[in-house]
């Protein structure tokens, strides 16, 4: 039994330890926030300056109301001290005064919050939308090579996630740190100048309060993030092992996986129980402390109100007194006496209404207190996801066009490279090696070689997914460089290995290649890449939603989809990475000639495993290890020792192979 | 059975172990509820009598009191949220360990060819909301039961004619609630399917950026996302704004009702019918009587929900695995590996067989290749023989045995497993390939490794067998994915072995690695190879061509190819064309 606590705590510590956030926390760096605050945060000024003067407003209210319970706690107990006092002064009149000054405190105060929150959200969705805008413009111009290394996951995160967590924050960070402050200035006024004793016991006992939060609040809050990864490190466990059941029953495993499960699950339940005894003991000193200090402003309110009375009592008698030596109506003299007693009583102590008052008011210290401790450990957490939303906004572009970069309308078609090398960003062995050639326009040039030999990177470098490291390619005589990339995409277009289709209507995504095509120019596009025919059964024909909210296609027909969007947007050279390969021969052989025909004064270059398709081109390009290694018209290739040639034989040996049988 | 009662008798046997501690839960939190109640008349004793006596003792007395009962209070709240969340963490653990268990023993017909795990991932959650329902819901039903009672008995006993505004302001204040907040919660709705667009269409376009690189769409894309944020904000602030005005109006009702009693209870004092201290007592009240009016409507609504997650699990729960061992099922404890399917009559659907009178014999240390066109049942064989799925007539037999007399752990102890899509789960290496036979030793899992040819790739990764697949930087391909299950597979030293080849095209160097790894591991086992490639099938002992759920030919290659016109032939001819692509290579 001893030693049971030490294990119990060891195992928590070890679950805490494991999904702790490790992401380093190294506060805010103050230009993303300067950068923040002017860019984005700036313009909107107007109506933050009003969102602060309703809040301030607002944070008067209850002040206002302590003046006003200190007003009727004064006047009934001078009711209940000196009943005779009801009957001259008719105090009845002051309810009604009270309830109707109060319901337009009331009224007035919920105007007031309408229109701040009001203000308010709308700060905070401007604010979402103009960093959204600038996210997303800046996600629209980052070269491919960004995206290689960023996974979709992660910009979505900061894109969405981080957004509204910073709008969150800003939000509450503004008007938490102005009524907070608010609330504090003037709570501290009225306590002092009530009593100055009460004045220091709260300073003295507010920053203990606001110490025991800050105590507490980073280990919770590291205890909570761990507490909410292990339940998703749990909850993805079970997703995995049940979707791979037939492995887990087929090993036998079942029983050995629930138990671990149990342990797992058991953990969690002890990091939670840990997190729950944790708070306990930071609500425990918080209330100790509270306690104490009402305890003390009750004492000395207490104290403060037993001198005044007496004080009021002496007074009031001698006032008595003396007025009706004077031989004064016995009226006259009560009303008088009682204001000479209230006068005199002053600087003894306090009267009924203003210990209510004060206790009251130093109440409303504490929780401000702790709110502003919160706001900067806010700010640090800000400070880190500012950071994430900064590094995408400050990531460096895709190379611009050049000042005076060529607007080409159209192309021939004429590719040269000349010793082009490229290696991928990270990558230690450059893809492509000193490749050199050149074609003239409209020949169809088939590229062959083993897989990771450099084909489609050969096609983004045309397309100027990337620039090549040494070496230029041109197009009609012009680097690719010097040309403007809008215009160069319009003349050269790719058609992907796997190609992607986005959720919409068959027709949209076709359209996707040229917007402003007509109905009749798409189905023509359809019709030439032999998808017309099977668009026609589809239920709402070009209308079909397809792609992950819809209809799911298969690898062919996504494949002429994308071939139909490439043929709409009327390319002087097509590359197709491989595009047939989904397609049964018979639809492939139909798709081949149409693009034949096509493209018969265009430039196509074809990736290709298929001899037949390389033996219908009139150029072969053989790429190996980044290499050029054969190029030329395929008959001359048949005649030389190579890749070529091994591949002809191979492939022609397996059909001879099943012809003999 | 009715579901109520069903539902009811389910939750009943959950808390049965724990009854004591769920009445000690209850007990203490309505004895809570009550003591909480009480400060306000602290409160008023203090100003009843202390201002009229001046009393120091009395006030001293009165002043500890008000000071030290929140304290008291504190504790006592505390004390009650600890015995609350151990209780709530037990009950979680146990439901969510019986789900899982309850999971992984239902059989293949629950979990389906596309898996259950994202089923699961949703009933964990709904795990938590039951848990909520049994401790939280119920608890807080009570204390705002009582906390409402007696707030309304104690203002009644200060005046009932005030008593009566409360009550109005009550009404008021929750039917506001009743009727915004479904107002609130469609407009969410809308906000999130809006959302939820907006997320859809930036995670494909990111996905798609080449696509979009390609038509220079990027302008396009970034007025079409503007556009659609902005209507997801307008959506946004319609449903801020709701719940703003729930609030505003809230306040505001509530702020009125209390300048009326508070204004109305002031004039009983200045006439002599209340006493002061019962004035700032019912004006404490009336806050307590409002909070709990609210609570228990929002009860309602998360109990509905609770309802829901609780027959989702339920349903679950009630899930029996037909596929049982007998009473009398005897360990299998060696094996040839002699496998015959005798007149096999099964179908995924009842009344719909697929196989009906099927027979196949897999003879001891052979290697059989299924093929056929992808529905044609050579998978649905494979499951048989590992009876993932029970047959429902004929037999299925190991060295002669029915399969079904044997216990389930013995029958696949002697099967190894290669599933077309290779699993590998979260840990390390050394975890993966001995997941089969946990207590392998490092020498074991090396051996299989090797003869997997894995060994070498495990060696360059930075902790070798140690290294966290997945985390530690290692991202093992398909195809050594691949090669770690057949790891995995022959780790047990199974006689029979079954191999689901991958359709996908692997790269050619993992392509010749898979073949060499499948060479020395097939040998003198019996072996079943669900087909794709052709290299494999031409090597087998004994190629199964089957049709729609019958085998149409069956024989070596040679004797296949003979058929002029035959089934394997024209197969043959198919697959030769597709896969022409892959062969390139090597």
């Amino acid at each position: 039994m001893p030693n049971k606590p030490s294990t119990y705590h060891k195992r928590i510590m070890a679950v805490l330890e494991e999904y702790r956030d490790k992401e380093p926390r190294t506060g805010a760096d103050r230009r993303h926030l300067r950068r923040l605050l002017r860019e984005f945060v700036f313009p909107l000024r107007w109506r933050i300056l009003a969102v602060a003067v309703f809040a301030t407003l607002m944070t008067l209210q209850p002040y206002l109301w302590t003046f006003i319970q200190r007003f009727v706690a004064d006047m009934v107990v001078m009711v209940g001290q000196h009943p005779s006092a009801a009957v001259l002064i008719d105090h009845s009149k002051y309810v009604f005064i009270l309830l109707a000054l109060n319901s337009g405190i009331h009224i007035v105060n919920t105007c007031f919050s309408y229109a701040n929150s009001y203000q308010n959200t709308m700060i905070g969705q401007k604010l979402v939308f103009s960093l959204r805008k600038a996210l997303h413009e800046r996600l629209q111009t980052l070269p491919l090579s960004f995206f290689d290394r960023t996974q979709t996951g992660r910009l979505l995160t900061v894109v969405l996630d981080d957004v509204a967590t910073i709008q969150n924050s800003i939000q509450g960070i503004g008007i938490n740190a102005i009524t907070s402050l608010a609330s504090i200035t003037v709570g501290l006024i009225l306590v002092f100048s009530l009593n100055w004793m009460i004045g220091v016991l709260v300073i003295i006992a507010i920053p203990g309060y606001v110490m025991n939060f800050r105590h507490f609040r980073p280990h919770l809050r590291d205890a909570n993030i761990a507490a909410r990864r292990a339940t998703t490190a749990l909850y993805t466990r079970v997703e995995e092992r049940v979707a791979a059941i037939r492995t887990v029953k087929v090993f036998g495993r079942e029983r050995a996986e629930s138990r671990s499960f149990a342990e797992s699950a058991h953990n969690l339940a002890r990091l939670t129980m840990y997190i729950v005894r944790m708070s306990n003991w930071q609500s425990i000193i918080a209330n100790t402390i509270s306690t104490l200090a009402t305890f003390g402003i009750l004492y000395i309110g207490v104290r403060e109100y037993i001198q005044y009375m007496s004080a009021y009592d002496v007074a009031y008698d001698a006032a008595y007194a003396t007025g009706m030596a004077k031989g004064l109506a016995k009226s006259v003299v009560e009303l008088a006496s009682q204001k000479a007693a209230a006068l005199a009583a002053q600087p003894h102590g306090l009267s009924a209404g203003q210990v209510w008052q004060i206790y009251r008011c130093s109440l409303f210290l504490f929780s401000p207190a702790v709110v502003l401790n919160d706001i900067s450990i806010e700010i640090v957490r800000v400070g880190v996801i500012l950071r994430r939303v900064f590094d995408l906004m400050e990531a460096e572009p895709e190379p611009l066009d050049q000042e005076n970069a060529l607007a080409m309308r159209d192309a021939k078609g004429d590719i040269s490279f000349e010793n082009v090398t490229f290696t991928y960003p990270g990558d230690e062995q450059p893809t492509l090696r000193d490749v050199s050639f050149s074609i003239q326009a409209g020949r169809q040039v088939a590229v062959m070689g083993p897989s990771g030999g450099g084909k489609s990177t050969l096609l983004y470098l045309l397309m100027r997914f990337y620039d090549p490291e040494e070496g230029g390619i041109s197009l009609d005589g012009n680097n690719l460089r010097d040309i403007r990339l809008v215009n160069l995409r319009e003349r050269i277009t790719l058609v992907m290995q796997e190609p992607v289709i986005f959720s919409g209507t068959v027709a949209e995504n076709i359209r996707y290649g040229r917007l402003d095509a007509g109905d009749a120019d798409v189905r023509r596009a359809a019709r030439d890449a032999d998808l017309h025919n099977f668009i026609q059964t589809l239920p709402d024909s070009y209308e079909t939603v397809v792609g992950e909210r819809g209809m799911s296609l298969s690898g062919g027909q996504r494949q002429r989809l994308a071939l139909a969007a490439s043929l709409l947007s009327r390319p002087s050279v097509l590359l197709l990475d491989d595009t047939t390969s989904a397609l049964d021969p018979a639809t492939e052989h139909r798709v081949r000639e149409t693009l034949n025909r096509l493209m018969k004064d265009r430039t196509c270059f074809v990736v290709t495993h298929r001899i037949s398709t390389a033996l219908a081109s009139d150029l072969v390009i053989v790429l190996e290890e980044g290499r050029l290694t054969q190029f030329g018209a395929p008959g001359e290739l048949l005649t030389q020792e190579g890749l070529f040639r091994r591949v002809y034989e191979q492939q022609t040996r397996e059909s001879a192979d099943a012809a003999v049988g | 059975m009715s579901i109520g009662s069903s539902r009811l008798q389910f939750l009943l046997n959950l808390i049965r172990p724990y009854r004591g501690r769920l009445f000690i839960a209850m007990v203490l939190t309505m004895v809570y509820t009550a003591i909480a109640l009480t400060p306000p008349l602290a409160v008023r004793y203090f100003i009843n009598h202390v201002q009229d006596k001046k009393e120091w003792n009395v006030a001293i007395f009165a002043i500890c009191l008000i000071a030290f009962l929140p304290l008291w209070l504190a504790v006592q709240n505390l004390m009650n949220r600890w015995v609350i969340s151990a209780l709530g963490q037990r009950l979680v653990v146990d439901l969510r360990t019986g789900l899982y268990r309850h999971v992984l023993g239902l059989s293949m017909r629950f979990h389906g060819e596309s898996g259950a795990g994202p089923l699961m991932n949703k009933l964990m959650t709904d795990v938590g909301i039951v848990q909520n329902l049994l401790t939280g819901e119920t608890l807080s039903i009570l204390s705002n039961i009582v906390a409402l009672l007696f707030s309304l008995i104690v203002m009644f006993l200060f005046s009932w004619k005030l008593t009566l505004v409360v009550l109005l302001m009550v009404i008021l204040y929750t039917l506001n609630y009743v009727k915004l907040v479904k107002r609130i919660r469609s407009a969410n709705l809308e906000l999130r399917e809006v959302m939820d667009q907006v997320t859809g269409r930036l995670q494909e376009r990111l996905a798609g950026v080449r696509l979009v690189k390609t038509y220079t769409r990027e302008h396009d894309e970034t007025a079409a996302f503007l556009a659609s944020t902005e209507r997801a904000l307008q959506f946004g602030m319609r449903s801020s704004m709701l719940s703003v005005s729930l609030g505003v109006t809230a306040s505001l009702i509530s702020g009125l009702g209390s300048t009326v009693v508070w204004c109305g209870s002031l004039w009983f004092v200045l006439h002599g019918q209340m006493e002061y201290g019962d004035m700032l007592a019912m004006d404490t009240y009336l806050w307590q009587a409002i909070g709990p009016a609210v609570s228990l409507t929002m009860v309602a609504g998360s109990i509905t929900q609770a309802l829901v997650s609780l027959d989702r699990i339920l349903e679950v729960m009630q899930q029996q695995p037909d596929i049982v061992e007998r009473s009398n099922a005897r360990e299998a404890s060696e094996s040839r590996g002699d496998l015959r399917m005798e007149d096999v009559v099964f179908g995924y659907v009842q009344d719909q067989p697929l196989f009906d009178s099927f027979n196949l014999h897999l003879p001891a240390g052979k290697m059989t290749a299924l093929v056929g066109h992808t529905g044609c049942g050579k998978t649905t064989v494979t499951s048989l023989l590992m009876r993932l799925w029970d047959v429902q007539g004929g037999e299925v037999t190991l060295d002669g045995c029915d399969i079904r007399d044997l216990t389930l752990r013995s029958l696949r102890r002697h099967m190894g497993v290669v599933p077309q899509e290779p699993v590998v789960f979260e840990g390390t290496v050394h975890d993966n390939i001995a997941y089969g036979m946990p207590d392998a030793t490092a020498e074991q899992v090396e051996e299989a490794a090797r003869a997997a040819q894995i060994h070498e790739y495990v060696m360059s990764l930075p902790k070798e067998y140690n290294t966290w697949l997945g985390k530690d930087g290692a991202k093992p391909s398909v195809g050594q994915k691949q090669r770690i299950s057949i790891a995995r597979a022959i780790l047990r030293k199974p006689a029979v072995l079954i191999l689901d080849e991958a359709t996908s095209s692997l790269d050619s160097e993992s392509e010749m690695a898979i073949q060499e790894a499948l060479k020395v591991v097939l040998r003198g086992r019996t072996s079943v190879v669900v087909a794709h490639r052709l290299s494999t099938i031409v090597e087998a002992d004994q190629i199964v061509a089957m049709d729609k759920g019958k085998i149409v030919e069956m024989g070596t290659h040679e004797e296949l190819m003979e058929i002029e016109g035959g089934y394997y032939r024209r197969l043959y001819e198919e697959l030769k064309g597709k896969h022409a692509d892959v062969e390139v290579a090597n």
